[in-house]
């Protein structure tokens, strides 16, 4: 009989995964009802939510920007959840990738964006987050919270509901956040996190953190024998040929079926993290 | 342990630790927020009034030449000499001193607008005073923290006006839908 595979720790709790999700979930939509917006939570979740526990560290960017003040406690907040965990974040704790990962679940055919596309959240960044809200306010209708598909789902929508069911004036949201709410929502069905993955700006903050944070995806280069089993089981194109932790990585731990892949820190004694150079060595042969 | 890999990660865990710190006890912001003051304003009596509207010699401070009185510059409340007694209007003894030197066509210190105190005018009203509440709006400067303005922009309650000072968007309780 032949001794089955052992799989490896982070494979086996990549299975638990939308479970740890849904118990973050918790934490973000204000079960105690503490409404503490005077703290910048490190995930995409709407603060005028009204289930919202901290306020959305890109809504404050947005409003800070426009009002010419430097986030120090959001720069802050990104910068340690960012340094110890890079996109962990988005794979294991944010809320609206929960939400994508279970759209997706509803079978049907799934497309995948040419690789270039990825790299529109960056744009999404300095454009809408930065530049727009710091020379035309936070009042123009491309400054980020305007088109924010969360604050339209999270917030806007709830609002109205609860306003027209009030017998209240009912406002609708605008016709370009309508727009982007209506294209996510079908897009989740048709595509592995389209908004992590095309366009969100908390997710470009934490995957230039990814080179660079304590817990990282280590890839064991000499053992690899270029089976291709991780860039099959990756669904966000995270790996690519260099099979290292790419920015589009948002760690999912799906890889770590592959044992070459595992999730190591950097005070790991003898750790050896890949640098960026080291990714490009031939894989040794089987 | 590799160094080389440990301090990328350490730096941007020490610079971002410290902007908490900074930003949560030290960075505090100065937002101009919108106070209404109530003032109680005398009405000037028939008594206050020049007889011949033309003639300056009898211009009230602050009013102009055909009696609209002007509310900001009126004239103000008598001051009682010490001890409080009764004073006798038409007794130029009674007068209080710098009554006697004080220019009676002099405007009240300050600009149309701005709020001042007054000089106690050395007018006394025979018929005593009537008085108007008017209410002021100014823009008062309050020191705040980051983490309270991380607050207030969470439902857009300050923007920033024109001449780059940040103001409150709301006069008491705060509005609960963020504009978007």
């Amino acid at each position: 009989m032949a001794k089955r595979k052992s799989i490896p720790f982070a494979a086996r709790l990549a299975r638990w995964r939308v479970w740890v999700q849904a118990t973050f979930l918790l934490v973000w939509l204000d079960p105690l009802l503490l409404r503490l917006h005077a703290i910048c939570g490190p995930v995409f979740h709407c603060h005028s939510c009204p289930l919202a526990t901290f306020a959305c560290p890109i809504g404050v960017l947005v409003n800070f920007n426009a009002l010419h003040v430097f986030p120090v406690l959001a720069v802050g907040t990104l910068l340690v959840v960012g340094a110890m965990a890079g996109t962990f974040i988005c794979g294991w704790v944010c809320p609206f990738g929960l939400l994508q990962d279970l759209a997706a679940r509803v079978p049907a055919p799934k497309f995948r964006p040419p690789r270039w596309m990825t790299h529109m959240r960056y744009g999404v960044l300095v454009g809408l987050v930065l530049l727009i809200p710091y020379f035309f306010g936070s009042g123009h209708p491309l400054s980020f919270c305007r088109v924010c598909p969360a604050g339209a789902l999270e917030a806007a929508l709830p609002h109205t509901v609860a306003t027209a069911v009030a017998g209240g004036p009912v406002e609708w949201p605008g016709a370009v956040k309508g727009l982007v709410l209506a294209a996510f929502v079908v897009g989740i069905f048709f595509m592995w996190r389209p908004w992590c993955t095309l366009f969100c700006p908390l997710g470009a903050v934490f995957s230039l953190m990814n080179r660079f944070s304590v817990l990282f995806l280590r890839i064991d280069q000499p053992r690899c024998r270029d089976c291709d089993l991780c860039r099959k089981r990756c669904r966000y194109g995270g790996q690519s040929a260099t099979r290292a932790s790419e920015m589009e990585c948002i760690r999912c731990l799906d890889c770590t079926r592959c044992d070459v892949i595992s999730v190591d820190h950097v005070f790991a004694r003898g750790n050896k993290r890949p640098m960026p150079d080291d990714q490009n060595l031939e894989p040794a042969s089987p | 342990m590799d160094f080389k890999r440990i301090m990328p990660p350490m730096v941007l865990l020490c610079a971002g630790a410290g902007m908490l710190v900074y930003g949560a006890v030290f960075h505090t912001l100065t937002i101009l927020e919108e106070e209404e003051t109530e003032l109680s304003i005398p009405i000037p009596s028939p008594f206050d009034q020049p007889a011949d509207p033309v003639d300056r010699h009898f211009h009230l401070p602050g009013g102009d030449r055909f009696g609209a009185i002007d509310p900001f510059h009126s004239a103000v409340p008598p001051d009682l000499p010490p001890g409080g007694e009764a004073v006798d209007p038409f007794d130029p003894g009674a007068w209080p001193p710098e009554a006697m030197e004080a220019d009676p066509f002099a405007a009240p210190p300050g600009q149309p607008g701005e709020l001042t105190q007054a000089e106690p005018s050395w007018f006394p009203d025979p018929h005593g005073m009537m008085f108007q509440t008017v209410t002021r709006i100014e823009w008062i400067p309050r020191t705040e923290p980051e983490w309270a303005l991380v607050r207030e922009v969470t439902f857009g309650g300050v923007a920033r006006r024109e001449d780059g000072q940040l103001k409150r968007t709301y006069r008491g309780k705060p509005p609960t839908l963020c504009p978007t």
